[in-house]
């Protein structure tokens, strides 16, 4: 079928709305996944489709067997940096949840997971045909799992099976409250019913220092669009080598008529993985990101320091557990909301408002709550969103005290 | 060729300008360092394009 040019036309030339060299972006899943200036060159290298794979051995074709550019090199060095055995890039930080889930389990099984895991947990388990048992957490205004609830969790799941669970999840930071979870805890119980231990470090590999090793998980996964400086989409499994077997397994299908085998491609990876410019650009910002997470403590000092001068604003608190141990945040923002009553934009005048300063990120029509990140921003850009708030605030006779 | 090294060459410079836009936006308040950065891939680029342009008119 032809397409009408006219209808082409809207692919040429595109442009994002948002430029970071214009705005401010706080979008709360956006600020770990800004290119480095070595990604944007890597881009220019290695944009086109499968540019990564020039040099595929065609004796063992696998991505990971690439040493030019130095992908499998990429591989071990990125395992150590996350205190693991074996890594593997993947789609995406769901995809990595999948394939641990679907290795470790049977249809049926269950895994036990926190109560404020991002949905794609819960989908992951769903698509491998698992069940699910979550943990609960305490509700407004912390939302703080209850960790040691895990094992009750696990005895519940035998006591209904007859069986442990297949594996326990825990979501490292959340994505609604930017909760930091102790990850030892979690473990500790993990190790005593002998059950994998996945640590989903969507929100902290790559932006904060974290060691499987030091934090007892059997497998880590991570989002490198969310939190590596890297393109869109990307994401880690690593795990250890108990379970490198189990994971790394090689396809044995054979063709009922031609014979033909793949013997060198591992079967939960369906193959090779990721390529090109997510893969590029994951590999190009690394040694940044290496150095970055050393950076950890700057980040959290400047987004207590803006939350606690939001909450100068009469009617704005923070939502979640103090002190603040990441830069993703919730505020509640009950004043907003009072202004968005009698305002002709209604809900819409605050993302009016940032986007007039050059601030982007709050989700348009939110007044009551919002989330915001502020991973990566200079002191300057800090101070500078405090102004915009006092402003605003002043505009609309909210007190600041 | 200088041409296809140039290319490179000068995007790769402006990107440099716009990774201390990104840092500074969106006031743009650069210090002493930040402008010679900018100025000093500004002057690269300008070069890199001036060999390019004799390149293209000398063949």
């Amino acid at each position: 079928m032809k397409i009408p040019q006219d209808r082409l036309n809207r692919y040429v030339g595109m442009k994002r709305d948002f430029a970071e060299e214009e705005y401010i972006n706080l979008q709360p899943i956006q600020r770990g996944g800004i290119l480095t200036e070595e990604a944007r060159r890597a881009i220019l290298e290695f944009g086109d489709g499968y540019s990564t794979c020039d040099w595929c051995p065609p004796k063992a074709a696998r991505l990971d067997m690439i040493t030019e550019p130095p992908i499998q090199s990429f591989y071990q060095d990125l395992a150590e940096f996350l205190g693991m055995d074996v890594a593997r890039v993947v789609t995406r930080c769901r995809e990595a949840k999948f394939i641990a889930f679907r290795m470790l389990g049977r249809p049926g099984d269950y895994v036990v997971l926190d109560s404020t895991a991002h949905y794609s947990s819960y989908i992951a388990a769903e698509l491998a045909e698992l069940k699910v048992k979550e943990v609960p957490n305490s509700g407004p205004p912390e939302y703080r799992v209850d960790l040691e609830a895990y094992a009750g969790k696990i005895e519940e799941v035998k006591k209904e099976t007859g069986k442990l669970p297949a594996a326990v999840l825990l979501t490292h930071v959340d994505y609604l409250y930017g909760n930091l979870n102790d990850a030892k805890v979690v473990s500790k119980i993990a190790k005593e019913y002998s059950i994998p231990y996945i640590l989903n470090c969507a929100y902290s590999a790559g932006i904060m220092p974290v060691s499987g090793k030091e934090l007892g998980a059997d497998i880590i996964t991570s989002s490198g669009h969310k939190s590596w400086a890297a393109s869109a989409p990307t994401g880690i499994l690593a795990f250890n080598k108990s379970l490198e077997e189990k994971f790394t397994a090689r396809s044995k299908i054979e063709g009922d008529l031609t014979k033909r085998k793949f013997g060198t491609k591992e079967l939960a990876m369906l193959g090779c993985t990721v390529m090109g410019a997510p893969l590029i650009t994951l590999m190009a910002s690394f040694p940044e990101v290496v150095k970055r997470v050393e950076r950890w403590g700057e980040e959290v000092e400047k987004v207590r320091y803006l939350v606690a001068e939001l909450e100068k604003i009469e009617g704005i608190t923070m939502r979640g557990m103090k002190p603040k141990m990441h830069t993703l945040t919730h505020m509640e923002t009950e004043s907003l909301y009072k202004v968005s009553e009698t305002h002709k934009r209604k809900g819409y005048f605050l993302y009016d408002e940032l986007r007039s300063r050059k601030i982007v990120g709050i989700q348009p029509g939110l007044t009551k709550h919002f989330k915001f990140n502020t991973y990566g921003l200079t002191w300057d850009q800090i101070r500078y969103v405090r102004d915009a708030f006092f402003d605003m605030a002043k505009k609309y006779g909210l007190k600041v005290s | 060729m200088a041409l296809t090294t140039g290319v490179k060459e000068t995007i790769n410079e402006m990107i440099k300008v716009q990774q201390v836009l990104r840092k500074t936006s969106p006031l743009h308040k650069m210090n002493a360092d930040e402008k010679r950065q900018v100025l000093a891939a500004i002057d690269k680029a300008e070069e890199t394009l001036k060999k390019m342009r004799g390149e293209v008119k000398g063949t």
